[in-house]
């Protein structure tokens, strides 16, 4: 590569300095960076960060330059923006402390006794261009370079920016740093400056001046502490995330080094990335003589923020790229991502689908200052090793932040947030625990019957108004904890009792279980297909130590977290048009509970459930209304929820369903059913021959058809070969 | 090139060449052409020439050449940055010249040269650390046959050093000692020492017992052990070296005194954790040696009576060899295991089955293969499990013993700890290699309270048994490490951990002197019978098994028909459990396929089981 010419550079990033503007929304050029420099030059600001997406945009060529060697360009940028800054000056600055009287002496100082003449000044007495400058220089990354994990961090990325991501293990107190030594002597009066640049400096002795040298009289130096100029640093340690530390591996850690406006931006314990320049230390000393060769690296910080789990990530959801929505939007995409869930556990395809509907989420709502949550909350129910904690765990694994906890292992406290007391400063702290840490997220909660009963009211509040309040040691707040719950529990009795009610059962208060919009009842049944299946499943585990290659293939975790957070950005509503609808069927359920001696409960709250349902069956469709589909799948949820909780062991779930709605149900799951607008039919053949299948007689069948076709459900066309939905 | 035994002991010249070889290269094709010239020459013949830090003791091998290193990777170091390629210039003569930085430790200076740290032809690269130690719970007669024919002399030269007098007053009164009930960490050394009246300067003097305060600890995962951890080096990126991999290394040993200064005479060092962190990372050579690896292997297993590569034909003969006469050894080994176990065939079984388990594979989280048996209705002697781990230590390559007493529980360190003022992780008892049996004492536990550490502890004891996996506690969060111990516990009622198969043992005698009863397999247990049992036992976990399709339908069908039948009868656990016992019992039987009348004796023996679970009180009764 050929030696850049850096006078050419510094031209360049003059001018981008000078003229870069971006267009804001009223059509005005907005000059980002002039802007600041007017306010660096009257000291009201400290820090310039200077984004490499602008500098890219400016001049693609400066922009990759700087990633690779962003020491350098640093330097280079301080220059420019120190000649550019008295252009800007637009009027006197006050004084804000001693060295900036100081430097103004100097500088005062310096005009009177050299008017003119460059030349005959002593390159010692010179003053070094950091004593002068008051402003730093950091670096943004592009929006295009990942987070890269520690490891991921070799020795090629020596000298270059670059970004990761961790949590901060240990930070020392933020301690002055020396930037430019100032001696005077005391024999001849001279001042000496000597910048430093490494982590230890060699003190001057004798006095440089011409006075003193060509005396020979000796001159001692003696360091001027109110004239040297110092820097806040700060070190920190931070190690990997353990989702990034590959398994059965040790997480690796960095030194990294905060100077000035980049210090005490993290604590021991934070999430934290860091951008910066990856850069050699030489051992010093003694230390280089025995260890030779090696050296320290570290990352010189540019820019340190706090992931407080809100906007972090926002590099990994990249919008989809056309393929992969084709990919998504297949007819059926539903039963699709669905079944993407875990798609190593067998079966229990509605419950798959309440969970990708529990990860997507419905819409909050605030009618006038009323706040409607659009979180669903589940509760898995069911008899021990039916893989309700691999569900959980995948779901952990899945959702873009989650927290996994068990109700034995947490207390009311670890789950909602405590105080605590910081050792150091013995500062009083508010500590997020598991529901806080999840805001915006699921919250796996494994054993939820465990848990102490006092714990337990603690999520009471989180359920409905999904925050958290504290009143402790003083501190009184609220902490927002918009989480969706996702809970396990084991039957009371070992088994689950279907002659019991659900709250006998799980011994868990019906207060607890309205909360949650769906309760899933997931038994241990022994059916001769399901075994059958089970029994091959497990030995194709044994033998090949995969799981059997499924049937379909199953969508990329990626994608699905990625399509996920597309689907959350939709927030749709319901029209006009469906509220009949829907309250009609809400009459019609509370009807029915009324009626049939049921076990479950319907309230209100099961209204706002299938309105959540139906909001995010949409939101999947990435539509901005919901339709009548949507509703009665959500429904149909419900119903199936319901249906687990009260079929005695043996019969199934179809057991108050005559063979017409069976087939009936047949039938209709056979219609694609996200066609919309289509035609929704099938062929009269096909629908003979599936339910044959299923073991009912044609003529059963075609009594159903008849029967709703004088319903006005379907029609079937004159050569009764075709059945079309109306 | 250099001759064909240079490289043994002249390493350096031979990176030396290879390097001026490569001067225009880049430093991976050079690393990588190191590696393939050593490894090329490490045959399995000239690696029994090679000394082994492991059984020489360290001030009969002499630094910068060659040797070998038997160990389990404790801890991973951060990379460290080093200059690749340096130029140094001679003061008097100004000339200048380019030398290697890799493989070494302190920079190959002359007296009157200086190196030029800022030379625009230094290349900074990274290499690897690796602390190992060796590996936990090794039993003796594997460290001892470790074949090293190299300064033999040396050795007897040494004759008896205080510690080695120190080991044989010791194991004076183990006998003695066995019978209290000592219940400190006596994990590994009693127990091997007090048959091994002939182990006399094998044992690599490790200075473990001299440590001194000042010095840093040693961080071998049992505290009894002894033995020369290592800091590897590595300097090529693509090896794949997590904590707990038992590995073989060749590597250049580095002793030099220079690495030994590099914290003691430095106190303008910045702060005191940094000191310390420099501290763990630069022990004293003499303590802790570095080792420049130039090749690694993974080891599958480490019998040293087997071929250490599975594929090779000499491990291929031995195999069939074992094979021929298979049955009678599976007979031998059942009925030492019964006499053992008191006279109980059917706990022999489960016994035999316990031993050649072990994890082949991972489903996501769920480990598969692994069988950890709970022997309750065990009797109270103390000195029983004893007896017992002794016997096994002397038929498997690793075991660790480990009394579950609340003394013990609360006060132990079971999970590794990460230190983030030394910046390492301090080792814990459960970083145990692939396929250590960790045999559990549950009888001595007594009444009376676990404090929080005695909390963790068992419920880290009871991941090891579930999940076959480890927490490493790094303070802010877990970090899950798979472990591969096969775990075997032994109570007076059913085991409060976790466990696949529970067993009441059915004893026919009573009330006898263990030691005689013990005594009497010592006339079995022959030199030439024990090597043979200790082989088969290390074959058989390595044989690579499979299901046809057709016993795969028996037994699919099997379980539904059972299920059919009465759906309590055969949940989904229990059928896991039996295609893990089935899977045992046929490669105990040699064969790497089973057929239809293993699984019979598979569901005999679960039955049998379980009938004799269900014998037993209802208040200790719950799934198996």
């Amino acid at each position: 590569m050929a030696p850049r010419d850096y006078v050419a550079e510094k031209e360049k990033i003059t001018s981008f300095l000078k003229d870069y503007y971006k267009d804001t929304n009223n059509g005005m050029k907005e000059f980002v960076y002039a802007e600041q420099l007017t306010k660096l030059a009257h000291r009201e600001q400290v820090a310039l960060t200077i984004d490499l997406d602008d500098v890219s945009d400016h001049d693609p060529d400066l922009g990759e330059a700087v990633l690779e060697n962003a020491r350098r360009y640093v330097q280079l940028f301080g220059d420019a923006v120190h000649d550019l800054l008295p252009e800007f000056k637009q009027r006197e600055v006050q004084n804000r402390d001693a060295l900036d009287v100081y430097i103004e002496h100097r500088l005062l100082m310096e005009q009177r006794n050299h008017p003119d003449d460059e030349a005959t000044r002593d390159p010692h007495t010179k003053y070094p261009p950091e004593l002068i400058r008051r402003f730093e220089v950091f670096f943004k990354a592009p929006t295009v370079q990942k987070f890269a994990a520690i490891r991921e961090i070799k020795a090629q990325n020596i000298g270059k920016l670059v970004s990761v991501k961790g949590i901060v293990t240990r930070a020392t107190e933020v301690k002055p740093m020396m930037v430019v030594a100032t001696y005077t002597c005391d024999t001849c009066g001279n001042e000496t400056y000597q910048p430093i640049g490494s982590t230890a400096f060699m003190p001057l002795l004798m006095c440089p001046s011409q006075a003193c040298v060509t005396n020979k009289s000796g001159g001692r130096l003696y360091l001027q502490t109110r004239g040297s100029k110092f820097v806040k640093f700060q070190e920190l340690k931070i190690q990997e995330h353990s989702d990034q530390v590959p398994v059965g591996n040790i997480p690796r850690s960095m030194t990294v080094y905060c100077r000035g406006e980049t210090t005490r931006k993290a604590q021991p314990g934070d999430h934290v990335s860091v951008t910066g320049i990856f850069l050699p230390l030489m051992k010093q000393g003694f230390q280089q003589m025995a260890q030779g060769l090696l050296s320290d690296t570290f990352l010189e910080a540019h820019r340190v923020v706090q992931m407080n789990k809100t906007e972090d990530d926002l590099n990994d959801s990249q919008d989809l790229t056309p393929e992969e929505l084709k990919m998504v939007a297949e007819d059926d995409f539903y039963d699709k991502l669905s079944s993407s869930i875990a798609p190593e556990i067998y079966g229990h395809a509605d419950v798959k689908k309440a969970l990708l509907l529990l990860l997507v989420g419905g819409v909050d709502k605030s009618p006038k200052g009323m706040k409607i949550r659009g979180n669903i909350n589940i509760c898995l129910m069911g008899d021990p090793g039916v893989a309700k904690s691999q569900l959980l765990s995948y779901i952990d694994r899945l959702a873009h932040r989650s927290q996994y906890t068990t109700g034995r292992g947490s207390s009311g406290v670890g789950l909602t947030a405590s105080v605590t007391k910081d050792p150091v400063t013995s500062e009083m702290m508010l500590e997020g625990g598991a529901l806080v840490l999840a805001d915006q997220g699921v919250c796996c909660i494994d054993e939820f019957d465990k848990m102490m009963d006092s714990d337990r009211t603690a999520i009471h509040e989180v359920m409905e108004q999904q925050t958290i309040s504290i009143a402790k040691a003083g501190i009184m707040t609220s902490l927002n904890a918009r989480v969706s719950i996702l809970a396990a529990a084991n039957p009371a009795y070992g088994r689950y009792n279907p002659r019991k009610s659900v709250e006998q059962n799980i011994q868990l208060p019906a207060a607890l279980l309205s909360r949650f919009d769906l309760l899933w009842l997931i038994q241990d049944k022994a059916e001769r297909d399901n075994d059958l299946r089970l029994a091959q499943h497990i030995t194709y585990v044994h033998q090949h130590n995969v799981h059997p290659p499924l049937t379909f293939e199953p969508l990329d975790m990626k994608l699905m977290r990625r399509y996920i957070a597309l689907c959350k950005s939709r927030n749709p509503t319901v029209p006009e048009s469906l509220s009949d609808y829907i309250t009609g069927a809400y009459v019609e359920m509370r009807k029915e509970a009324r009626n049939s001696k049921d076990t479950t409960y319907t309230s209100a709250r099961t209204l706002l459930a299938i309105l959540r349902l139906a909001t995010a069956l949409a939101r999947l469709r990435l539509a901005d209304n919901v339709e009548r589909e949507d509703v009665n799948e959500a429904m149909r949820l419900m119903e199936m929820s319901r249906d687990s909780l009260n079929t005695p062991q043996e019969g199934g779930m179809t057991r108050n369903m005559n063979p017409t709605d069976q087939i009936y149900q047949i039938i209709r799951e056979m219609v694609p059913a996200e066609a919309g607008r289509g035609v929704r039919s099938v062929k009269l053949s096909d629908v003979t021959e599936l339910c044959a299948s299923k073991g009912f007689k044609p003529d059963r069948v075609m009594a159903c058809i008849e029967e709703y076709e004088d319903l006005n459900v379907w029609q079937v066309n004159t050569a009764r070969t075709r059945l079309t939905f109306i | 090139m250099p001759g064909i035994e240079d490289w043994k002991t002249r390493p350096y010249m031979t990176i030396r060449q290879i390097f001026e070889e490569h001067k225009g290269d880049s430093h991976e094709t050079f690393i990588k052409s190191v590696e393939n010239y050593f490894s090329q020459r490490c045959t399995e013949e000239t690696l029994k020439t090679l000394p082994s830090v492991n059984s020489t003791p360290l001030d009969q091998l002499q630094s910068g050449c060659v040797v070998k290193y038997r160990c389990m990777v404790q801890d991973v170091f951060d990379p460290q940055y080093f200059v690749g390629r340096y130029s140094v210039t001679n003061k008097d003569s100004g000339h200048t010249r380019i030398e290697c930085g890799s493989f070494r430790d302190v920079p190959l200076i002359g007296p009157n040269e200086t190196a030029d740290f800022d030379s625009l032809q230094n290349v900074t690269v990274e290499r690897h650390g690796f602390y190992c130690v060796p590996i936990p719970g090794e039993a003796s007669w594997c460290r001892r046959i470790v074949p090293s024919t190299s300064n033999s002399a040396g050795r007897e030269k040494r004759g008896r050093d205080p510690e080695e007098e120190d080991m044989e007053s010791e194991q004076k009164v183990t006998k003695e000692e066995i019978t209290a009930t000592s219940a400190a960490g006596d994990s590994q050394d009693k127990s091997t020492n007090f048959v091994d009246e002939q182990m006399t300067g094998v044992e690599s003097s490790g200075p473990s017992n001299k440590t001194t305060p000042k010095l840093p600890s040693l961080n071998m995962p049992l505290p009894d052990e002894k033995g020369v951890p290592c800091i590897v080096r590595v300097y090529s990126g693509d090896i794949e070296l997590k904590t707990t991999s038992v590995v073989e290394i060749v590597g250049i040993l580095c002793m030099d005194p220079r690495l030994a200064s590099v914290f003691d005479n430095e106190d303008e060092s910045n702060d005191i954790t940094e000191k310390e962190e420099l501290q763990a990372h630069e022990p004293p050579a003499s303590l802790v040696p570095r080792l420049h690896a130039l090749v690694i292997r993974h080891m599958e297993h480490n019998n040293p009576s087997l071929s250490p590569q599975v594929d090779s034909e000499s491990y291929k003969k031995a195999f069939s060899d074992l094979m021929a006469d298979v049955s009678s050894l599976r007979l031998e080994l059942l009925s030492i295991l019964e006499h053992a176990l008191l006279g109980d065939r059917l706990a022999a079984e489960y016994l035999l089955c316990q031993l050649i388990s072990g994890v082949y594979a991972r489903v996501d989280v769920l480990p598969l293969g692994k069988l950890c048996v709970n022997f309750s209705k065990c009797p109270v002697w103390p000195r029983y499990c004893k007896f017992l781990h002794h016997l096994l230590s002397q038929l498997t390559t690793q075991s660790v013993y480990l009394d579950i007493t609340l003394e013990n529980m609360n006060s132990f360190t079971l999970v590794p700890k990460k230190d983030y003022n030394q910046n390492r992780v301090t080792a814990g008892m459960l970083q145990l290699g692939s396929g250590t049996v960790l045999v559990l004492n549950e009888t001595a536990l007594q009444q009376g309270q676990l404090n929080p550490q005695g909390v963790s502890n068992v419920k880290a004891l009871a991941d090891v048994i579930k999940w076959q996996r480890v927490d490493y506690d790094f303070q802010w969060h877990p970090i899950p490490v798979y472990t591969n111990v096969n775990v075997l516990v032994f109570s007076e009622g059913e085991s409060l951990l976790p466990k696949d198969v529970h067993l009441p043992l059915l004893t026919t005698c009573h009330d006898l002197d263990l030691a005689s009863h013990f005594s009497k397999l010592d006339s079995r247990l022959t030199q030439e019978n024990l090597d043979k049992l200790r082989s088969y036992i290390s074959a058989c976990r390595l044989i690579n098994y499979s299901v046809s399709d057709e016993t795969q339908k028996v037994i699919q069908d099997d379980f539904v028909e059972t299920r059919q039948n009465d759906p309590n009868k055969m949940s989904v656990e229990d059928f896991q459990t039996l295609l893990v016992v089935v899977r045992l019992i046929c490669l105990s039987h040699g064969q790497p396929s089973p057929n239809v009348a293993m699984w019979c004796t598979a569901k005999a023996m679960e039955e049998t089981r379980k009938a004799r679970v269900a014998e037993l009180p209802a208040s200790n009764r719950s799934s198996s």
